[in-house]
């Protein structure tokens, strides 16, 4: 069986989508990631360990900020929400995948596939 | 019996081991792990813990594999000055540190003029100014040190680092003040450098506290 979505392309698509998924309010690792899941129906395979680069690169350009806290179970748990930044970020990303989606559509429907 | 804390302690102790996680970016795996099992044994209640556990560690990935990715990803923001340190280190052996009065017999080096400060160096190693002198100039090894405790995440306390380079300072600084140049000052620079470079990194690798519960 092949995989639903090819790697890079869910690589491309990681920035907007966790910029997206934190747009809908603060979150963590585990939750962003169980939301992948759930809004891609399953066909964006992430694994696990991939999603905390992934943060930690967002953070480090200042797209999004995480803070501790600990959870009601004493745990310390890493919380992440969007700044203006990665508002401003996620709104280009939202043009230029709208841009790559529009013109893949077009050509598609127009019987070139 | 299978004892979850002692499994996720084991974990944590080989990361710490075979990759250069910081403390803080196992405790977010940790969290993971933790969640992924809970989710493992929800969806099936018939398995194991040991299963979940084995599940939820064997799903987070390659250890090597994400240690990279997280050095990669991360600020890595103490090489600037660690760069800077060493450079300083090296240059101030070429620049001149002492300037020694004709009659100054306690200053070393034992003889007048300007001197760079490799030629202090190695009159001070040759035993010219006494015992303490010899102790000056191996101070400078703890740049060549650090710089690699740095580099390679040696455990040693921050404090401990600052304590010892202010130490080093003050009694090279006591020891030559009244006739010292601008590499002497380039030297002693570059302990404050490297200094700033190891705490820079022992944040980026200290755990974060929690700012409060969660409400």
């Amino acid at each position: 069986m092949t995989k639903p979505v090819y790697k890079e392309l869910v690589a491309a698509s990681s920035r907007p989508m966790v910029l997206s998924i934190l747009r809908g309010g603060e979150s963590y690792g585990y939750a962003i990631l169980k939301q992948v899941k759930l809004l891609s129906g399953g066909e964006l395979e992430w694994s696990d360990g991939m999603l905390y680069p992934v943060l930690h690169r967002l953070e480090r350009d200042g797209l999004i900020a995480g803070r501790w806290q600990l959870t009601d179970e004493g745990r310390r748990r890493k919380y992440y929400r969007l700044t203006e930044r990665g508002k401003g970020q996620l709104a280009r990303d939202r043009k230029s995948w709208m841009a790559v989606h529009g013109a893949l559509r077009t050509s598609w429907g127009g019987g070139h596939v | 019996m299978f004892d979850v804390e002692r499994a996720i302690s084991r974990w944590r102790e080989r990361q710490q081991r075979e990759t250069s996680l910081a403390p803080r970016e196992l405790d977010e795996l940790e969290d993971h792990l933790r969640a992924r099992m809970d989710l493992e044994l929800e969806l099936n209640p018939e398995l194991t813990r040991t299963r979940a556990f084995g599940v939820a560690s064997r799903e987070l990935g390659d250890p090597r594999a994400l240690s990279g990715e997280f050095a990669r990803a991360g600020r890595s923001n103490w090489k600037g000055p660690l760069a800077a340190g060493w450079g300083l280190f090296a240059a101030s052996f070429m620049m001149p540190a002492i300037y020694s009065p004709p009659g100054s017999i306690p200053h070393p080096p034992p003889f007048t003029g300007t001197h760079s400060g490799w030629e202090v160096f190695v009159n001070l190693l040759s035993g010219h100014a006494g015992p303490w002198g010899v102790v000056s100039a191996l101070s400078g090894a703890l740049i060549p040190l650090a710089g690699l405790g740095v580099l390679g995440r040696w455990k040693v306390r921050t404090r401990r680092v600052i304590q010892v380079m202010v130490g080093a300072t003050g009694m090279n600084l006591v020891m030559w003040m009244p006739s010292l140049h601008v590499g002497y000052y380039a030297w002693l620079a570059s302990f404050a450098l490297v200094t700033i470079a190891w705490w820079l990194r022992d944040r980026d690798w200290s755990s974060a506290r929690p700012a409060r519960a969660a409400s």
